[in-house]
């Protein structure tokens, strides 16, 4: 893999990405997801305050 | 070599791809190019020990962002054009014995938020005008690699049975001033016998026209084109239709029922497509527990598929294999 080429970005602030570069110029996309746990618990607990 | 072909009878285009002839078939599963590399291990197509959702471009594409010149010219009879396009693999998991109907339902609203990303991104690309996100699962399918995975291609045009939907509900909403599909719902949701889920932002039918016993159609009840029209509460939504009708598919023979899961957006071409409707559609090939149903005579010749089934009592069946999806909320 080509260091020099990593990309790294967000999706939203729950997601985040790694792009690298494979050594035969194909690029490939790591996603991680260490919010989403936090996101959806404030989403219930709104929807729970809706109902 | 590759390029694409147009076939002036039927007006599509055709992939060759003769590269794809060498690609990896059905490896014993400690050769697995989509696992992770492990230490010591051989190195697979992923180098990391592990992941959560991997995108990449395709070893074996049939599209390419940069495409060779073809190999022939092109003639007014045989058209011929760069394959331009891209053909991505997701891997849904590092865990090679899983499959999307066995992973827990954060994992797929993860996966909807890759779906949705992944779509935004391709969809920006100059060349590409529409983006094909699906699934072959199963031998039964062609499966190659049995570990999870889903595919997505960004053509550098509109497929044909995305055109035909175009044209169909281009045409009802010039006729009606209705969506077709928002129309379709509400009269599948009054009739309710072909119904298999429900949820507040989606419907899961076996329709009225279904052409495979239990071909599945998962409707948004809002009226979307793509997944960037997706709230929140309608991604999270999805995978819980998406968990509750996959896991019914292996419950109803128990197998890990094969498929193909067809997602269909609208176009990525810039034009105004108002009248479609986000739907994705699965394709099943089994018919009972022993039998398969194949494209034959009348469906590959003449394209009429004959259904040996009524949707009415395979919704039923199916229906029965519904259960409530639990969230953990612990997705770390």
């Amino acid at each position: 893999m080509d260091e020099k080429s990593n990309k790294k970005g967000e999706v939203s602030n729950e997601i985040s990405y790694q792009k690298i570069i494979l050594a035969d110029g194909r690029y490939m996309i790591f996603y991680t997801f260490s919010e989403l746990a936090e996101t959806i618990s404030e989403e219930e607990a709104a929807d729970e305050k809706d109902v | 070599m590759s390029e694409l072909r147009f076939n002036l009878l039927l007006g599509e285009w055709t992939a060759t791809a003769t590269q794809r002839q060498d690609r990896t078939f059905l490896p014993p599963p400690d050769f697995c190019p989509l696992c992770p590399t492990k230490i010591g291990g051989f190195p697979t197509e992923v180098p990391a020990e592990t992941y959560e959702i991997v995108a990449f471009e395709n070893r074996f594409p049939s599209l390419k962002s940069l495409p060779e010149t073809p190999a022939i010219e092109s003639s007014e009879l045989f058209p011929v054009a760069p394959s331009q396009g891209v053909c991505e693999v997701i891997l849904y998991s590092p865990d090679h014995l899983t499959t999307l109907a066995d992973e827990p339902v954060e994992q797929i609203y993860k996966l909807v938020k890759v779906w949705r990303h992944r779509f935004e991104e391709l969809s920006a690309l100059e060349f590409v005008r529409y983006v094909f996100v699906f699934e072959n699962k199963g031998e039964a399918v062609g499966v190659t690699l049995h570990h999870p995975h889903g595919q997505i291609y960004a053509y550098p045009f509109v497929p044909p049975v995305v055109e035909k939907e175009l044209t169909q509900t281009r045409k009802y909403k010039a006729e009606k001033q209705s969506c077709l599909l928002c129309d379709i719902l509400d009269a599948e949701k009054r009739f309710e016998k072909r119904i298999v889920a429900e949820n507040d932002s989606f419907i899961a039918v076996i329709p009225f026209y279904a052409r495979y016993p239990f071909e599945t159609h998962i409707l948004s009840k809002r009226h979307l084109q793509t997944f960037n029209d997706f709230s929140e509460h309608e991604e999270r939504d999805l995978a819980e239709i998406l968990k509750q009708v996959l896991a019914a598919f292996d419950r109803l023979f128990d197998v890990s029922f094969p498929y193909i899961m067809a997602i269909h957006n609208a176009p990525s071409d810039g034009g105004n497509y108002d009248f479609y409707h986000f739907h994705i559609e699965f394709y099943p090939p089994m018919r009972t527990a022993a039998k398969l149903k194949f494209l034959a005579g009348s469906e590959a010749g003449a394209g009429m598929f004959i259904n040996d089934t009524l949707p009415e009592v395979k919704a039923a069946e199916l229906r029965g294999h519904i259960v409530p999806v639990i969230w953990e909320m612990k997705l770390d």
